[in-house]
């Protein structure tokens, strides 16, 4: 995995940590380079020969570490180049020990041998423990072959190899290891991150679809009550028609609020669909038809909608014909019952960008109101 | 003259019996000369000869009939499907196709009479249903209609009383039939070609419903 595959995929906390990280290894590395080798490096001047050699290696280095140390400031990443620059780092610790007299080599004038795989971390690490490994690996292998070359493969000098190596390389070794290991935790923490959002987000969902509920019971109370209370105390007649019609529109409200509840992707003709049922219990023949690729009308305009046919479809006598079809972007509801239309009680629709247009003919009453939702 | 023949493909015998009881009772009278579960009733035997095939599009097998229904488009017979669907899809196709007409079974005898007569005589008929459908119609390839025509196309699906259409627009029913009658031939008009849509169109031109400009 590359580190902007993994920075793509935890979109928050993994990029700042990962970034804490590298610019920590660019401190190190500088200050290994600066603190520890540039004093061998002027010390053991005349030990190169030519004597510019010393200092050209150590300036080919520095310039790899300040490169990174820019890329690490504009927070980008050597993607493809780090393996050029590793292979250009191999080079010049060849080059550098190549120079250095025989007796010189896993002396202290051989700072390559323990500087060289600072750059393995930061130019590998971000692509995994391997690739780091590989590159330790392969400077060992480089050096074993030049000592080979140098006749200095005594036991002495590979104890000496040994030290370093084991010395050096456990560090490099163990940074590497924990950005690894940050990375993980990095993941770990932004995926909790995002879970605890994604809980908050759902508690306020809920908390908001409970404050509706709360405010729509609160409605139905104000009218559901004081027509329960009439009935039940004789102030009201179940046998008054305007009563009847009352509990209807009521009951169909009620309906409505217990099939929001249901997972039913058509609201709008569940919605409807409650008034029908109301209508075929009591024995009125319903015909429901929709039609065409329709938008879902927000709860606010799926009840002003139903709240301005159900007037007239509750009047209906022995059959009625509700319909929903496309209008636009809108959506049309259509309502005709056996009604003369001076029978039909209607309701003034309440903005939401409805019209309701009432057209009689023989003893039939046709209500169609429109919603058009003004362009957003 | 004869009167009108059909045979019914359909497997609910309660539909059978329904039709036939309308259409002994229909005037003029219409001949239910075969009837049965299965397409084969309407290629062979009395059922060969019917001027109109009423077939159910969702026979046993529970998937819509749709090559039977091409079957005898191809053989020049006048369909008029009588289906329980009514998504869109299913009603265009069966127009593609070339069937004279679409009726839902919510649609009854009022539709289902006239629906057979106009079959016969190659004249369209639109029950709300179709009209809802043509009305709703996105597809690309859609025949053009005016907005006038697809204001009425919807009134009548809104209403199924072509007196609540004319009343709305202030317009004779005679009018609004015209106006939904020439969508039906625009609907013949266009795509793949069949006898059935041809004699449609002809028929129309014939009556002067429409003229060849219209096309």
């Amino acid at each position: 995995m590359t580190p902007d595959g993994l920075v793509a995929e935890r979109p928050s906390l993994a990029p700042a940590l990962l970034h804490s990280l590298r610019v920590a290894r660019s401190v190190i590395v500088l200050v290994i380079l600066v603190g520890l080798v540039l004093p061998h490096v002027v010390a053991d001047l005349e030990v190169y020969d030519p004597r510019w050699t010393g200092p050209a290696w150590f300036a080919g280095l520095l310039a790899v570490a300040v490169a990174d140390a820019v890329l690490v400031v504009r927070r980008r990443t050597w993607g493809r180049a780090r393996w050029p620059a590793a292979a250009f780092v191999l080079a010049l610790s060849v080059w550098a020990t190549a120079l250095l007299p025989a007796s010189a080599l896993v002396g202290p004038p051989h700072q390559t041998l323990g500087a060289v795989g600072w750059f393995g971390v930061l130019l590998l690490a971000d692509t995994g423990l391997a690739a780091l490994l590989g590159f330790l690996g392969v400077h060992v292998a480089l050096t074993v072959v030049q000592l080979g070359l140098a006749d200095r493969l005594d036991l002495l000098t590979a104890v000496d190899l040994a030290v370093v190596v084991a010395a050096t390389g456990g560090f490099q070794l163990a940074v590497g290891a924990a950005g690894a290991a940050l990375d993980r935790v990095a993941g770990a923490a932004t995926e909790a991150a995002r879970r605890q959002a994604a809980t908050v987000t759902a508690e306020e969902v809920a908390r908001q679809l409970h404050d509706d509920r709360e405010e729509r019971y609160t409605r139905l109370r104000g009218s559901v009550l004081p027509l329960l209370l009439g009935i039940g105390d004789g102030s009201l007649s179940p046998a008054d028609p305007g009563v009847q019609r009352r509990a209807a529109v009521e009951a169909a409200r009620l309906r409505r609020l217990f099939a929001e509840e249901g997972d039913v992707v058509d609201l709008l003709a569940a919605e409807l669909g409650s008034l029908v049922d109301i209508l075929e219990q009591r024995g009125t023949e319903v015909s429901f038809s929709a039609t065409g690729e329709r938008p879902v009308p927000p709860a606010a305009v799926r009840g002003a909608l139903v709240d301005a046919v159900a007037p007239a479809l509750l009047a209906a006598r022995r059959s009625a014909r509700v319909t929903v079809s496309a209008a636009g972007t809108g959506v049309l509801v259509g309502v005709v019952t056996d009604v003369a239309d001076t029978d039909v009680a209607m309701v003034e629709p309440a903005g939401h960008e409805i019209e309701v247009v009432v057209v009689g003919a023989e003893q039939q009453t046709w209500v169609e109101v429109r919603w058009s939702p003004s362009a957003s | 003259m004869e009167p009108v023949s059909i045979v019914i493909v359909d497997d609910h015998p309660a539909i059978v019996d329904g039709v036939r009881a309308w259409c002994a009772a229909a005037d003029p009278p219409i001949t239910v000369v075969a009837w049965g579960h299965e397409p084969a009733v309407a290629v062979s035997g009395a059922g060969a000869a019917a001027d109109v095939v009423l077939f159910d599009l969702q026979l046993e097998t529970g998937v819509p009939a749709f090559d039977a229904v091409g079957r005898l488009v191809a053989g020049g017979r006048r369909v008029v499907v009588y289906s329980q669907a009514a998504d869109d899809a299913t009603v265009l196709r069966c127009l593609e196709t070339g069937v004279s007409t679409y009726l839902t079974k919510a649609e009854g005898r009022e539709h289902l009479i006239p629906a057979v007569h106009a079959a016969a005589q190659d004249l369209p008929y639109v029950s709300p249903a179709l009209g809802g459908v043509m009305a709703g119609d996105r597809r690309a390839d859609r025949p053009v209609l005016s907005d006038r025509e697809r204001e009425v196309l919807l009134a009548w699906f809104e209403s199924d009383s072509k007196n609540l259409v004319a009343a709305r627009f202030g317009l004779s029913v005679k009018t609004i039939d015209t106006y939904i009658a020439r969508v039906r031939i625009k609907y013949a008009d266009v795509g793949r070609p069949a006898s059935t849509k041809a004699a449609l169109v002809a028929r129309a031109l014939q009556d002067g419903l429409v003229d060849l400009s219209d096309l």
